[in-house]
């Protein structure tokens, strides 16, 4: 576990809200950006994290330990965002706020990306769907193993390494269009 | 977009929210959990009270007796050999003094005013040729100054409903419930049975002006050994309700003798429902039982314990 799990076992077993407040700063923006690959709108993905926050301050669930605390963390954020998208599933998927909210989202990944490569894919990313989305954010972006995306994911090994293999194809082929070098991919 | 600190914020606040719901519906639980336990308390007690009769117009001047608290009531049978069989209703009041004061419903007048312990036996006390007061209650002069403690059973539960005929003259019946409480109870010399006795003449029912008939009734059955009891009810719209109530025991109930003039259907005191208990079959014909089983069987959950703790009470009182 990394540290996101001493400062999480500090706020759950002692109350020290500091813990929280770490947590929060170290995994909010990757955790937007995340569930904005899920959910395909960045202010609706910000109100998810927060929602997974307080989540993880009132109902305090205990992790098992197995994985990173980060893929814990986005496990609950996920099924934050499926449980989100089963209510509004009559809403279609990608809203005119999405348009509006570009900026927004650039100034997240922004902070979060910092070099510039991967924040022209990650732009090129919105257009692909969103399993796609995840698994490419997840491995090329969280740097998760194939394994800990499975595990996010709720999908076995060999389908994430399946679904990254066509999120790639679908992504270079994206890029092509608007004449990226993706050689490096 | 916020930052993490406005982010932290919202969330510590949320989460803030969160707690102070949790404790304000704990307490809502809390609260709505002793009222509600106060509700069924202040039931068991009104229903126990209402059997014992406190509400009754004869009670009048226990009730009013100042600081009188019930603590306990019981019925007492004259020992063996007595010439004649009667019974005893005595309650027992703790009065505003620490001394214990009892009280004999039938004989309140016997009462010393100082609040010392009388004990006697019930006189005949309704007058000649007039309608006992509403919720008299009348007993036969008992024959003994050494009574036997007894249990009265007024209710049983039969799961069945049953429709009779009417008793031709010198003849009688016993309601469903009354056998079943006589299979179960049997003819313990302890057990006494609190009955109803319905008097018909040519098939039909006496339901008009039945005091005479009543009367005269009590006084041929005092002669053969019966406790017999004139009861007067009047329920919330004034309606008043006259009975011929038995204390007899089991023998006597099977061998009842009828006079050629009357049919008889004979059904126990009160009608048991399955709201009063489905763990308690008989009661204390007081209500004092009542109360103290319904209290104690109360603090039990599993229905096992609760039939153990009967099996266990019965056992004792053997």
């Amino acid at each position: 576990m990394d540290n996101g799990a001493s400062s999480y076992r500090r706020f759950r077993d002692n109350g020290d809200e500091s813990g929280l407040v770490e947590i929060i700063r170290d995994y909010k923006d990757g955790l937007i950006l995340y569930l904005a690959s899920i959910v395909g709108n960045i202010r609706t993905a910000e109100e998810l994290a927060e929602d997974t926050f307080v989540l993880l301050g009132t109902k305090k669930p205990r992790d098992k330990g197995k994985g990173s605390f980060r893929t814990w963390l986005y496990t609950i954020g996920r099924n934050v965002a499926i449980d989100h998208i089963r209510k509004y599933r009559k809403h279609s998927e990608v809203s005119i706020d999405d348009i509006e909210l570009v900026s927004e989202e650039e100034s997240v990944e922004a902070a979060y990306i910092r070099q510039e490569q991967k924040i022209t894919v990650h732009r090129a990313m919105r257009r692909l769907s969103p399993e796609y989305r995840q698994v490419l954010w997840l491995v090329y972006f969280e740097e998760l193993s194939s394994k800990e995306a499975a595990g996010i994911m709720k999908k076995t090994v060999r389908s994430v390494e399946s679904l990254l293999y066509r999120a790639k194809k679908s992504l270079r082929s994206q890029l092509e269009k608007e004449g990226f070098d993706y050689e490096k991919l | 977009m916020k930052n993490y600190e406005e982010m932290a914020k919202d969330v510590l606040h949320r989460i803030g929210e969160y707690e102070e719901e949790k404790k304000n519906r704990r307490s809502h639980r809390a609260v709505a959990a002793g009222a509600a336990v106060s509700l069924c308390t202040v039931a068991v007690i009104g229903a126990g009270l209402w059997r014992s009769g406190a509400f009754a117009p004869e009670n009048t001047k226990l009730a009013a007796e100042p600081g009188a608290e019930i603590v306990g009531t019981d019925v007492t049978l004259p020992a063996e050999g007595d010439e004649l069989k009667a019974a005893v209703t005595t309650v027992t009041v703790a009065a505003a003094s620490t001394e214990a004061v009892v009280l004999t419903d039938i004989q309140q007048e016997a009462t010393d005013d100082n609040g010392s312990e009388v004990e006697g036996v019930c006189g005949n006390n309704y007058e000649e040729g007039k309608a006992p007061s509403d919720g008299t209650v009348t007993m036969q002069p008992a024959g003994s100054d050494e009574p036997v403690k007894g249990r009265i059973i007024y209710a049983y539960p039969t799961y069945t409903e049953a429709s009779y005929r009417s008793p031709e003259n010198g003849t009688f019946f016993l309601y469903r419930e009354v056998q079943g409480a006589l299979d179960e109870y049997g003819s313990d010399e302890n057990i006494i049975y609190y009955v109803i006795i319905d008097i018909f003449s040519d098939g039909h029912q006496i339901l008009d002006d039945p005091l005479a008939v009543y009367k005269a009734e009590s006084d041929r059955l005092f002669a053969l050994g019966y406790t017999s009891i004139i009861e007067t009810y009047t329920d919330q719209n004034g309606i008043s309700t006259t009975v011929l109530a038995l204390h007899a025991t089991a023998d006597q109930l099977r061998n009842y003798v009828p006079a050629e003039n009357y049919g008889y259907a004979i059904r126990m005191h009160d009608e048991w429902k399955p709201g009063m208990d489905q763990d308690v079959v008989s009661f204390n014909g007081t209500g004092k039982a009542v109360l103290d089983e319904a209290k104690e069987f109360s603090q039990f959950i599993d229905k096992d314990q609760r039939l153990e703790q009967r099996a266990s009470d019965i056992d004792t009182a053997e």
